[in-house]
């Protein structure tokens, strides 16, 4: 029966993911499922394996949604179109990567680059250097370590998720009873954190005109 | 409000304009609070990417599964593009079969009718020494070209005998001219002015001897008119 199975069009699946809560992830699987043969186009196209073409698929999928949910994806084109331009730059990524060992050229750290960015420059300096990208690793394993509830509300939210959007998903009353609980479990993630840390802290080098703790 | 609180506040847009200025003074002097900023940048890139790592294990088992939904549906595709083959091919067969044996059954029919009817010709009671005896007689000994040249003279003198006509169609059958016979015959079947007139009944006979695409059919219509009519033939016409 999969043969006559309907094939939703992009706009019902925009609309699917745009309009977030639980059925977001139905609709970014669908979106996923409806242009998985680009994988193998891709494949030919820029002869790499099927493995390596499909990691390319998955993350020029979640960049898709997260460009879809963020308002970066505009509707200027078609999603396909759009899909296949980012998936056609992360296949090139991984070409590089597997031939010069080079990072990727599109990174992933634009997070991490706006939330900085949207600090004063002064103190934007003093936590970019506070910020080491191993420690991503270490905190995502901390964050494995947590209980259920809270990975899941901490991923919810790195998925971008709203606080209201967890509270319906989870079964909190409302967005800020969901707000408190995550607040919670970041806090929980930072006791699991600190104690890696040599001397108990973070050796923080602040710019010239920041007092620290050291300079009292 | 906690620090984490205030943070979250300043990145959502939610604190007042006042507050945010107070935030972010206060970012110049508490280095607590720059390093608390700090694991929250950190904590939600984490967070984006362990949801991302997550996701793609998500897709890894949804590419798996779409992969086996399109193996399995080349192979229902196959499978059912072999069954309408099959089916297709054992339906030819069997029609095959079928008209083979109608054709085969007919053209038996024919030659059993042709070998038990025409092997001799009549000898004429009258047993005249004429051209019509004289070419029954070659045909009775065997000499059916002799016999066909006697008949089309006979013919030639007289377009209108229709024994003649009748005998020159029988040995042109013989010889396998069946165009020539069927000639004969169709000539034959037009006439109107005869008592008996075997024309349709032969004609179809050899219609059924020469076996050429549409002639079964032909010689289908012409036996169902020999029957309906209850012309020359027809009680040999089941």
């Amino acid at each position: 029966m999969f043969l006559f199975s309907k094939v939703l069009k992009d706009d019902a699946i925009l609309q699917g993911i745009r309009a977030g809560s639980t059925q977001r992830r139905l609709y970014e699987n669908k979106l996923y499922e409806k242009y998985h043969y680009l994988i193998k186009q891709a494949r030919f196209k820029h002869k790499i394996s099927e493995d390596d073409a499909a990691s390319a698929y998955s993350d020029a999928i979640l960049t898709v949604i997260e460009n879809i949910v963020t308002g970066r994806f505009e509707g200027h084109s078609e999603l396909k179109t759009y899909l296949t331009q980012i998936f056609s730059n992360k296949c090139v990524d991984i070409i590089r990567k597997n031939t010069t060992n080079k990072a990727e050229v599109h990174t992933n750290s634009v997070g991490l680059e706006d939330a900085l960015a949207w600090l004063p420059d002064e103190t934007q300096s003093a936590v970019r250097k506070l910020i080491v990208e191993s420690e991503i690793e270490t905190l995502q394993q901390r964050l494995r370590a947590l209980g259920d509830k809270c990975r899941e509300m901490i991923l919810a939210w790195g998925e971008g998720y709203s606080d209201e959007e967890i509270a319906q998903t989870m079964g909190y009353n409302t967005a800020a009873v969901a707000k408190t609980s995550r607040l919670r479990c970041l806090e929980k993630l930072k006791e699991k954190y600190r104690p890696l840390i040599p001397d108990g802290g973070i050796k923080i080098v602040l710019p010239s005109g920041i007092r620290g703790p050291i300079d009292k | 409000m906690t620090n984490l609180e205030r943070i979250e506040n300043y990145y959502d847009h939610s604190l007042s304009e006042a507050e945010r200025e107070a935030f972010e003074a206060e970012l110049k002097s508490n280095p607590a609070l720059v390093e608390e900023v700090a694991f929250w940048v950190q904590a939600r890139a984490a967070a984006q990417e362990e949801a991302k790592a997550r996701r793609k294990s998500e897709f890894v088992q949804l590419s798996k599964k779409a992969t086996q939904r399109n193996q399995r549906a080349i192979t229902y595709a196959l499978s059912a593009a072999a069954s309408i083959l099959l089916y297709l091919t054992l339906g030819w067969y069997v029609w095959n079969r079928e008209a083979s044996t109608n054709m085969a059954l007919n053209n038996e029919w024919a030659n059993n009718y042709i070998e038990k009817n025409f092997s001799t010709l009549t000898t004429q009671m009258s047993a005249r020494n004429d051209s019509l005896q004289m070419g029954i007689n070659r045909y009775n000994s065997g000499d059916l070209p002799k016999a066909q040249v006697i008949f089309n003279q006979l013919l030639a003198r007289d377009s209108l005998n229709a024994e003649a006509e009748k005998l020159a169609g029988i040995v042109s059958l013989r010889l396998g001219d069946y165009d020539q016979a069927i000639k004969h015959f169709h000539h034959l079947s037009t006439r109107t002015d005869l008592v008996s007139n075997p024309g349709k009944f032969y004609e179809a006979l050899t219609l059924l001897q020469r076996n050429l695409p549409l002639d079964k059919k032909r010689a289908e219509n012409l036996l169902k008119e020999v029957h309906e009519g209850k012309l020359e033939g027809w009680k040999e016409v089941k």
